[in-house]
């Protein structure tokens, strides 16, 4: 059933990326060790996507003590049409054409956990996991494998002519990077970017949504 | 005449030890039970020592995030061997020491180094306290309540922290970043992560649930004090992450794994069985928090 849904949805594999499909131009400013970007290039099919680093934090999580999983940093197209505030913020992403989440890993995180975190994520969000869309990303996220110390996670939106939305996922780390894309009907991006810009899954997520809007 | 007084005399003496070992032996079981019970006081203060020996071992601590692997071991066995008072007069204790050691009673002018170790030192001791309270049987739980809560003991406001610590144990460590944070394989999965979220139901189900905190300062790093207050709301959320985990992921497979397909079979259904069971305690827990599974 998992794989059908799979196919049925377009899936472009643009195979192993040697190079990340976006390209940060680095700031000044550092977050645990990380460079944090005042924008990007996103470069899909042939076509450059500039992006703007409008927020960025880092993500905690709590086990027995606090710690860090990765920096997070938003870009979008038009920053002057991102709300700023708790409530309007992931509702504001429908006026992007394009934007993106780049996470930066500080820790190694399997597959099991990330694909993990993301359920987590859209249960707060009460977001279908049997929709197909959501399926067919989640199918993603456990193909794309475990997050790497130092490596990074992307997730990319371009919104199409149409309507529709391609959503694509890169995973970069030293051993077989992962990037695939999906085109998805309209709304799938927000459910998506729910993850950091909707209802919060736990404290931490609560700190980094803050953090990202500042 | 004289050999058969030796004879009697000779039946006499053996007659009298035979009876001394009659009696010795009537006597034995009491005696027996004392020695048992010495041997199991003596068995409980020696778990209790080396384990609180390795608890405090500074090398046992060095490593304490993500998990403390090097405490938990000591952690299990404190708690098991600890009287019910020892537990609750060593949370008073080790908390009333992280919360008002100062560094700058012990060095007037700390380095950043100086002020990193003497907070680890300090979260050593939460780690081990936490995991300590999270590895407390149910019953001696309820002789702690009993004792502390119940009766308003000398470490009743202690005895809330411990539950906090406990909660937070169960609910980080065990469910979140272990259990919840993986696939549900296997029936057992579901099953020990239904063992843990009952133990954080019966706290939540506590008439003083509202009251159960922990608030841990004196650290230098303000980033590490601790304002914790117990929502009982979360033993529901837990119990949707647990429905949500297994109704996504969780499939009773029949397996190869028995001496003949007769016996794979009877493992098959008897796994059925126990998912079934397992999924219809969680829906039952859901509701009666109010909420539709």
């Amino acid at each position: 059933m998992k794989l059908s849904l799979l196919l049925s949805a377009v899936v472009i594999w643009s195979g192993l990326a040697n190079a990340s499909v976006i390209t940060l131009t680095n700031g000044k400013t550092e977050k645990q060790g990380v460079l944090i970007s005042t924008g990007g290039i996103a470069t899909l099919e042939g076509q450059a996507y500039p992006l703007t680093t409008v927020g960025s934090g880092v993500r905690f999580k709590k086990v027995f003590f606090d710690v860090k999983v990765y920096v997070a940093q938003l870009l979008m197209a038009e920053e002057s049409k991102f709300v700023r505030t708790l409530d309007g913020a992931l509702g504001s992403l429908s006026q992007q054409n394009s934007f993106a989440m780049h996470l930066t890993f500080l820790r190694e995180v399997p597959m099991d956990k990330l694909t993990s975190a993301f359920e987590e994520g859209f249960a707060a969000n009460k977001v279908n996991m049997r929709d197909a869309d959501i399926m067919n990303f989640m199918n993603m996220v456990r193909l794309g494998g475990a997050g790497e110390d130092g490596g990074t996670l992307s997730v990319i939106v371009i919104r199409n002519a149409d309507g529709s939305e391609t959503i694509t996922y890169e995973v970069v780390r030293s051993h077989k990077p992962f990037l695939a894309s999906i085109k998805a009907q309209a709304g799938l991006a927000g459910k998506i970017f729910s993850l950091w810009l909707g209802v919060p899954a736990d404290d931490h997520l609560a700190k980094l949504k803050l953090e990202l809007l500042l | 005449m004289k050999i058969v007084m030796l004879l009697f005399a000779l039946l006499f003496l053996v007659a009298c030890g035979a009876q001394d070992a009659i009696n010795a032996t009537k006597s034995m079981p009491g005696e027996m039970e004392q020695m048992r019970a010495k041997m199991g006081e003596t068995e409980r203060a020696l778990g209790r020592l080396e384990s609180y020996k390795g608890l405090t071992n500074e090398e046992n601590g060095r490593v304490l995030s993500p998990v403390p692997f090097g405490l938990m071991g000591y952690a299990r066995e404190f708690a098991k061997y600890a009287s019910t008072v020892e537990l609750a007069e060593i949370t008073y204790l080790w908390i009333k020491e992280i919360n008002e050691v100062s560094i700058d009673d012990i060095l007037p002018s700390p380095t950043p180094e100086d002020i990193f170790k003497f907070d680890h030192r300090k979260q050593h001791t939460q780690a081990s306290l936490q995991a300590v309270a999270g590895f407390i049987s149910r019953d001696k739980l309820n002789t702690i309540l009993r004792e502390q809560i119940y009766s308003s003991g000398r470490y009743a406001d202690a005895t809330l922290n411990l539950l906090m610590l406990r909660v937070r144990f169960l609910r980080d460590v065990m469910l979140k970043a272990s259990l919840l944070s993986e696939d549900f394989d296997e029936v057992g999965m579901l099953i020990k992560a239904i063992e843990h979220a009952e133990e954080i139901e019966y706290i939540a189900r506590q008439r003083f649930a509202l009251h159960i905190y922990l608030d841990l300062t004196g650290f230098k790093n303000n980033d590490l004090d601790i304002h914790d207050v117990f929502d009982p709301r979360e033993a529901l959320k837990i119990w949707q992450d647990i429905k949500r985990k297994a109704d996504t992921g969780l499939k009773v497979k029949y397996k190869d794994v028995a001496s003949s397909p007769v016996e794979n079979e009877k493992l098959f259904v008897e796994n059925k069985a126990r998912y079934s069971q397992a999924m219809s305690l969680v829906d039952q827990r859901i509701r009666a928090w109010g909420a539709q599974p």
